[in-house]
């Protein structure tokens, strides 16, 4: 079922919490809200279940505009990251209460959740209670509980978060793979970008209550389009640095008080157009240690992140995170040369935080 | 030297107490009074006497006057706890049945070799003496009586059918026995169903528990003491009481929720004259509606003019009659100066001093030189109601008082509701009074 | 505890008798500081509980009355257990009895657990504000002095002219009604449980607001209405509060009286009588000149006795302890 969402704003009082949305999600898709704490995605995600009623704007699953419909009419699955398991029920009564609810016959009701604890891998855990399950087992039977009645619509309020970072990776995949088998069309909100970037086809990136891109996670680390989402997106995060462009003899160049770099961008021409400094991106992997470089600083600190190491250097007043190979075995102290790649920089207007590129 | 200024200073302390307690007696009195109403003479009439005293005796009278309106529940039991804590006023004031519960508990005084001292109580109604007793001694000094006859409305009589003469005769014919207890209910009815009065509006009687049923087991010839002092229940006095009581409802001319029935409600309806024929009343109550009620209609005058009063007329007896609850002073064992107290008593116990209190607040006199007193002649109401007093009764008083009355409320309560057969009523009280007084005589 | 950490020292004793020395010695410190703590709420208790009701016990096996009052306990008249049998065979007693019965029950169920209920759960899901100021409308009568309460129900029961509910009745051409005494039971019980409504309403709507809001919102999403989340999720799940309030609230009304004893006094014709208030009627209010301090006690003990039991069953039969052991509401 397609999910068409616009111009939805959600007013608490006089604090906008949700501005002005717009997102159309295909039918069968899998898309991720992804933000900081407290930027809205949560807040969209309770309008889209019929919890909360939006201020403003519109919704529409399929043809249906929803605004004013309940949530018990939307025929919608939602798994949140408490569980929010009933504590008094059973994982079977659990499982069973939408069906119940429904009124579906006790014959009928117990086919499915056995079908659905089944799937789930919990078929010898539904006569007991919430409190003698382990986070995980409260997780399936929550995911259970909300597929059981095969909703139209699935959504997952960081439905891992409280889980321990093993659990969370198994889980993960299962529930991609439960989304893709399934072909439910799903909104998961998170603020974890992995999750988002490894489970998502497209990611909604929201910041104070606005939609900052709405693209597919290969787009939005490639192609970050605002400076937020080029900060946001990433780990280690990107590096910035502001410096003025020019054209020299050897090509486009960006330098500031304490380097000189050449960039060789299929879009040059855009970035030289602008007039003023701008802020210059780029990501700790792509920045090479290599002593022959004529940008040099002192490594201020060293982390092992096991496959590499995290070296925090200092180019005169300028910061740099790039990785290095742990072989090398640089020190704090050491004083060593990088090179970025000239094919993956990233410039965005200091005024408008917008790509100068994108 | 030092030592001699020390010593004189401990001869004058001493001397100084020494020359306070020749010359002043102090006596502290304990009132309960509804000031509002016209009580306060209670005490106030011994700060009235208080210098007569003083010359009389050669003494100075230091007077501490309490005085309040507080709830005789509390009143009364302030009394006991400070009887018991040393610390008990001289004189009290409260209702001669506690004589019942206090003299034996030792609290108060008997007065029988005081009272012949003072020629001033030689004047006292005799009956009133009665209520003053306990186990064969005098325990009390009657302060004030009144009288709880049955109101009529010379409205409604009048519309009945009544001559004036009829009317103004009543009083006398109901003392005379002529007119009885049965010939007032038959005019009730007879009011109902000539459509004079509302079903229900016959007769109102008291709407709770209290002195004032006494009345009708008296009337029908019950006691609740005999002479030797015993407790007694006397079933077929019980029986035609509670026929009585019962037939009230049955007839129509009292209402069904006449037992706890708004006591405000109850003087509106009554004092109008116009919507009740009779009513178990006090002789307080005028004050009360004259002020509250019908003010705007002459006060007084339109009582005067509109509402009668008579004795119970006589039940199976024959005789009719009333029911007094005296107030009485009584002197605490715990006074140093009894004499001084029963001075002062006597001192209030004279017509002047007593009208100041009966007029004001609506009671009748204790006194038999009262009613020649011009004072008490010039108000109707008080100088027409005190010919009652010679048919008055009291409570008896004794400690099993109230768990007499409880049993004997029992009966009614069940009788008037309808819950209980006069019989069945009877054998309620029985069982309840031997329940609670082993020792009771049931006859 | 004192007794296992004795039995340590006792066995530690041959090896290292300055050891044992030592610990007794500590573990005395540390029960001083401990008692020292329980101390001020301990004699409060045994100053104001423990020692009257021993009293109330010991006067309900004396004569006691007016006329052979004394606060010397050596001179009290004992009787045995005369009171007691007086107190079975009084008819007014079984009546009193079973009006209590009728009393708590009723108050119970209609206001001091039904409308809690209902007023928590209609001001929960309602906006927070509206909410609060109804819950507070609903202190009110808890907060407001006994008597100025009762005055004030006085005033809108009384007949014409001075009652609020007769003078609408007047205004709408009704005949008046005599509430007071045609409908006493039903404005005792009005009176006293407006009083009781907000005991339960603050703990339910707590309870019922420390519900997590995920689990509500699964609820909804599960597709039930409002009515069905209140039926299967949040009833469900105030169990232990509704218990608490049960018991609490019985006990409570058991030992209530002073709102009768303004209203009413317990009639008209003792129709309203209830244990606490003949308790009282017969110790204290001396309207009659005698006060039965003994019987009156008898009747207290009673009271104590069946409060004691009610206490002792609730605890073993609803497992009462577990819930002050730790705060179910809250681990949900």
């Amino acid at each position: 079922m397609q999910v068409d969402i616009q111009n939805l704003t959600k007013k608490f009082g006089n604090v906008v919490a949700v501005d002005s949305l717009n997102l159309d999600i295909k039918s069968g898709e899998f898309v991720a809200f992804l933000g900081p704490s407290g930027c809205g995605k949560t807040t969209t995600l309770l309008m889209v279940a019929g919890i909360y009623k939006p201020t403003d704007g519109i919704m529409r699953f399929g043809d249906v505009v929803v605004n004013q419909l309940q949530p018990r009419e939307r025929n919608i699955g939602m798994v949140f990251q408490s569980y929010a398991l009933y504590p008094h029920m059973t994982a079977y009564s659990n499982i069973a209460y939408p069906l119940k609810l429904k009124g579906i016959s006790k014959n009928e009701q117990n086919i499915r959740v056995q079908r659905v604890a089944d799937v789930m891998g919990i078929g010898h855990l539904l006569d007991r209670r919430p409190s003698q399950l382990s986070g995980g087992q409260q997780q399936r039977v929550a995911l259970g509980r909300a597929l059981v009645k095969e909703p139209d619509l699935l959504l997952f309020d960081e439905p891992l978060s409280n889980l321990d970072a093993r659990l969370r990776l198994t889980m993960r995949g299962e529930i991609k793979h439960l989304q893709r088998d399934l072909g439910i069309t799903s909104i998961y909100v998170t603020h974890d970008q992995i999750e988002a970037l490894t489970m998502a086809d497209r990611i909604a990136v929201m910041n104070q209550g606005k939609l900052e891109a709405f693209d597919t996670p290969e787009g939005l680390y490639e192609r970050p389009k605002t400076l937020f989402i080029a900060g946001f997106v990433g780990n280690p995060p990107m590096n910035f640095v502001d410096v003025e462009v020019s054209q020299n003899g050897a090509g486009p160049v960006a330098t500031n008080n304490d380097l000189k770099t050449h960039f060789t961008i299929d879009q040059v021409e855009k970035v030289l157009a602008h007039k003023g400094p701008v802020t210059m991106g780029i990501r700790p992997e792509d920045i090479v240690v290599d002593d022959g470089s004529d940008i040099r600083g002192e490594v201020y600190l060293v982390e092992p992140l096991g496959r590499d190491d995290l070296i925090d250097v200092r180019i005169g007043d300028t910061r740099m995170l790039a990785l290095s190979d742990p072989k090398l075995k640089i020190q704090p102290g050491d004083t060593v040369g990088l090179r970025f790649n000239p094919e993956r920089l990233q410039f965005y207007d200091p005024q408008t935080n917008q790509s100068l590129v994108w | 030297m030092k030592k001699f200024s020390v010593f004189a200073i401990f001869v004058l302390i001493l001397a100084s107490f020494a020359v306070q307690a020749q010359d002043t007696v102090s006596i502290t009195i304990r009132c309960k009074a509804n000031i509002e109403g016209g009580e306060n003479w209670r005490c106030d009439n011994f700060a009235e006497v208080e210098e007569e005293v003083e010359a009389d005796l050669g003494i100075n009278l230091e007077l501490n006057l309490i005085q309040d309106n507080k709830d005789w529940g509390d009143y009364k039991q302030e009394f006991v706890l400070a009887s018991e804590a040393g610390e008990a006023p001289d004189i009290i004031l409260s209702g001669h049945e506690d004589i019942g519960a206090w003299a034996p508990a030792g609290f108060i005084l008997p007065l029988d070799d005081m009272l012949p001292n003072y020629p001033a109580f030689d004047d006292v109604v005799e009956n009133l003496w009665e209520s003053q007793s306990w186990n064969g001694q005098i325990w009390g000094v009657p302060q004030d009586a009144e009288a709880r006859p049955i109101f009529y409305s010379k409205l409604l009589l009048s519309d009945l059918g009544w001559s004036d003469e009829e009317i103004a005769s009543l009083p006398e014919r109901v003392a005379s026995g002529e007119f009885t207890f049965e010939d007032m209910l038959a005019t009730a009815e007879q009011a109902v169903a000539e459509g004079v009065v509302e079903e229900g509006k016959g007769y109102y009687h008291r709407t709770g528990n209290g002195f004032d049923w006494l009345i009708y087991y008296y009337g029908m010839g019950g006691e609740v003491m005999n002479d030797a002092g015993e407790i007694v229940f006397d079933t077929d006095a019980a029986l035609r009481t509670y026929e009585l009581i019962g037939s009230f409802v049955q007839r129509g001319v009292t209402r069904p929720d006449m037992i706890g029935y708004d006591g405000a409600t109850l003087s509106t309806e009554f004092s109008s004259a116009e919507q009740v024929l009779f009513h178990q009343g006090g002789t307080w109550n005028l004050a009360d509606w004259g002020r509250n009620y019908v003010a705007d209609r002459g006060g007084l005058d339109y009582l005067e003019e509109n509402i009668g009063f008579m004795l119970f007329p006589a039940m199976s007896e024959g005789i009719p009659v009333t029911l007094t609850h005296p107030l009485s002073y009584m002197i605490s064992s715990q006074s140093e100066n009894p004499d001084v107290a029963m001075a002062l008593i006597a001192a209030v116990t004279t017509p002047d001093a007593n009208n100041r209190h009966a007029i004001d607040s609506f009671h009748l006199g204790i006194l038999n030189a009262q009613i020649e007193s011009d004072a008490y002649m010039n108000d109707p109401f008080i100088s027409g109601a005190h010919y009652m007093l010679d048919y008055t009764t009291s409570a008896p008083n004794t400690p099993a008082w109230n768990a007499w009355s409880n049993a004997y409320w029992t009966g009614i309560t069940a009788v008037h509701t309808g819950e209980a057969t006069p019989q069945e009523a009877v054998d309620l009280a029985v069982a309840q009074l031997q329940n609670e007084l082993p020792d009771v005589v049931i006859r | 505890m004192a007794s296992q950490s004795n039995g340590g020292a006792v066995q530690a004793a041959p090896s290292d008798p300055t050891l044992n020395q030592r610990s007794r010695t500590r573990a005395l410190a540390a029960n001083l500081t401990a008692y020292s703590f329980l101390a001020p709420a301990g004699i409060l208790v045994i100053l104001f509980f423990f020692i009257p009701m021993l009293l109330v016990i010991l006067m309900s096996t004396t004569n006691l009355a007016t006329d052979n009052f004394t606060t010397n306990i050596a001179e009290w008249q004992y009787v045995g257990l005369r009171q007691y049998e007086t107190l079975v065979n009084d008819p007014f007693a079984s009546k009193v009895f079973f009006n209590t019965v009728f009393y708590v029950l009723c108050t119970l169920t209609f206001f001091n657990v039904t409308m809690a209920l209902i007023v928590s759960l209609l001001t929960v899901h309602i906006p927070r504000r509206s909410g609060f100021f109804f819950r507070a409308l609903w202190m009110l009568p808890r907060i407001t002095t006994s008597a100025i309460y009762i005055m004030m129900w006085e005033r809108i029961l009384a007949d014409v002219p001075f009652g609020i509910l007769n003078w609408f009745n007047e205004l709408l051409g009704q005949a008046p009604v005599n509430y007071a005494s045609d409908y006493t039971w039903v404005f005792v019980i009005v009176v006293n449980g407006f009083i009781g409504v907000s005991f339960g309403m603050i703990i339910f709507t707590s309870a019922i607001e420390s519900i997590p809001k995920d689990i509500m919102n699964a609820s909804l999403v599960d597709g039930s209405t409002l009515i069905q989340r209140i039926r299967h999720i949040i009833l469900p799940m105030l169990r232990w509060p509704l218990l608490f309030v049960i018991t609490y609230q019985t006990l409570s009304l058991l030992t209530s009286f002073e709102q009768i004893l303004l209203l009413t006094d317990g009639g008209p014709a003792n129709r309203t009588e209830v244990w606490a208030l003949a308790a009282y009627h017969r110790a204290l209010s001396n309207y009659y000149g005698n006060t039965q301090w003994g019987y009156g006690a008898a009747f207290s003990v009673v009271l104590v006795v069946i409060g004691v039991v009610l206490a002792v069953v609730y605890m073993r039969v609803f497992r009462f302890n577990e819930l002050v052991a730790e705060p179910k509401i809250e681990v949900l």
